[in-house]
């Protein structure tokens, strides 16, 4: 019983990863219409300036923290301005995002080599210590990560579905002219939102930093499974995105141990039958998104 | 609104003023040359078939569409190079056409979307309450998604979202299209309404000839573009034109 939960414990811990990640991705998705393939670049980036900030300026971790969020804020700022904004509107916007991120990705993947070597890195000792629980093995890295992330999607949920701002993200991404007839300037709702969403990113590869290792693989590793748990989850429901991350944490947790190397053939076969069944994915409601 | 002597004094600046408008839609010339005028307080009604040009004109005066020439103001503003959050501000609020509202954001999310530009909190409280006095199904489903609602209902979502802007004019783009015979006679005793009680005035664009012409005050017939014909609306019934091709060969007086 206690390596069931052991591996429950360790399931959460990387699903609030991908809930993180999910979830800025869907905001991206559902409120931009860009189809940000280069996400999980600005989740590796996050990682690798949180490790640096530490590790050479021997800052606190919060200061690293902070640094990788507003780094990749400015990163997906700067991304959108520069190519994104008159890609938006075209018709054929889905191909050309697809192939400015595509790009971007590249870039982002490269850089990172020449700027921190090809080493994994880890930040040590940021959260030592670790304690048993019923058998179950707690290092307080993970439940610093745990905590984080809760936080955070607690935060994002609130703005999200409470707040003016929100309400303001929701119209422009169901109709950003009729949301402009009412006094919402899509372009500033467009900005700031690739801002928090690459800086969600950025966050989850700095609270994953201190629990695990960092490497410049990352990004790559883990976007096709965020893009298939956005679908998984619905591509515009935040609500999917913490369901599609529970889940693909814990089909990972299990799988590893059950099945090994298979466990991502397991779930991208689970993942492939919901969207069979449900091709808007368990929550979503829209079908004019992408695909 | 005339003075308090019945002298006016000086000449009366229409409130929404369109000078020589002139409207592509990429290569096709949309509007031309077409000038328009609503006194406040007045409803004037724009009529013509499909493709005329009428939906073209009310986008282009709240902000939507991009015009190439000719001039548009409200209340001695210009506002045909103002982006649309900002024509909103000033009180020029559209009812877009085939309503619109988001349907998966709850009602009361809907109505707080009109009220977007609006910081004074107590009159945006104020007028969701005189929203929901006027339309009380709202208050009802204020919390369930605008998609869960009826076409009437969502026409007077639509309807409460641009009244929730505070609107000096409502620009109202065919209210009635797509509504039972009874929907659409609520619809003109709603619009009626708002005009009498608050004072907005309305440019209203329709189809339905029948119904403009009984709601508004003036008109403007809209031919591929241009303005055919425009006068008072009794005049206009009586038109033999207007009657041979907007209310049906064969209409009464």
């Amino acid at each position: 019983m206690s390596v069931f939960f052991q591996l429950a414990f360790d399931g959460l811990t990387i699903g609030l990863i991908y809930i993180i990640l999910a979830a800025g991705l869907v905001l991206v998705l559902s409120v931009t219409e860009i189809f940000f393939v280069a996400y999980g670049q600005f989740y590796m980036w996050g990682a690798y300036i949180a490790w640096y900030v530490v590790s050479r300026f021997h800052m606190p971790y919060v200061v690293g923290l902070v640094t990788a969020i507003v780094a990749t804020a400015v990163m997906g700022l700067a991304s959108y301005l520069l190519i994104f904004k008159r890609m938006q509107h075209m018709d054929n916007r889905f191909l050309i995002t697809v192939t400015g991120a595509l790009g971007i990705s590249l870039i982002l993947a490269q850089a990172v080599l020449p700027a921190f070597g090809t080493q994994p890195k880890s930040i040590p000792n940021v959260f030592p210590g670790a304690f048993d629980v019923g058998g179950v093995h707690m290092e307080v890295k993970k439940l610093a990560l745990i905590g984080i992330g809760v936080l955070v999607t607690l935060i994002l949920f609130y703005v999200y579905e409470r707040t003016k701002v929100g309400r303001a993200m929701r119209a422009v991404s169901l109709n950003s002219e009729v949301a402009a007839l009412h006094g919402i300037n899509p372009s500033r709702v467009y900005l700031l939102t690739m801002g928090v969403g690459c800086a969600l990113a950025g966050l989850a590869g700095a609270i994953l930093a201190p629990a695990y290792n960092v490497s410049s693989g990352m990004g790559n590793n883990v976007i096709a499974t965020v893009l298939l748990m956005t679908m998984l989850g619905g591509m515009d429901s935040l609500l999917g995105a913490v369901v599609g991350g529970f889940i693909v944490g814990e089909v990972l947790s299990f799988g590893q141990y059950y099945v090994h190397q298979m466990n991502v053939v397991y779930l991208f076969l689970f993942i492939g039958l919901v969207i069979y069944f449900r091709p808007n994915g368990l929550l979503g409601h829209r079908t004019d998104l992408g695909v | 609104m005339s003075n308090a002597d019945g002298i006016t004094k000086t000449p009366v600046r229409a409130l929404l003023d369109i000078k020589d408008l002139t409207v592509y839609y990429g290569k096709a010339l949309a509007l031309s040359r077409v000038s328009l005028q609503v006194n406040e307080g007045e409803i004037v009604s724009i009529v013509g078939a499909n493709g005329a040009g009428k939906t073209t004109c009310i986008r282009t005066i709240s902000g939507s569409k991009q015009s190439a020439a000719g001039q548009i103001s409200f209340g001695g503003t210009r506002i045909d190079r103002m982006p649309a959050y900002d024509v909103v501000k000033l009180g020029v609020v559209q009812v877009p056409a085939g309503r619109q509202i988001f349907q998966l954001m709850s009602v009361l999310d809907n109505l707080m979307v009109g009220a977007h530009r609006r910081k004074d909190k107590a009159g945006i409280k104020r007028d969701l309450e005189s929203v929901y006095e006027h339309f009380p199904i709202l208050r009802e489903k204020k919390n369930q998604n605008g998609g869960e609602l009826s076409g009437g209902q969502q026409q007077m979502l639509a309807v409460g979202r641009a009244l929730m802007a505070d609107p000096k004019i409502l620009l109202m783009d065919e209210p009635s299209i797509g509504l039972s015979p009874i929907l659409v006679a609520e619809v003109g005793k709603i619009i009626r309404e708002i005009n009498r009680e608050r004072g907005i005035s309305i440019l209203l664009v329709e189809q339905n000839a029948r119904l403009a012409l009984r709601l508004s005050s003036r008109a403007y017939i809209l031919e591929n573009g241009r303005i055919a014909l425009c006068g008072d609306c009794k005049d206009l019934i009586d038109n033999d034109e207007v009657k041979r091709l907007y209310l049906g060969g064969g209409a009464k007086k």
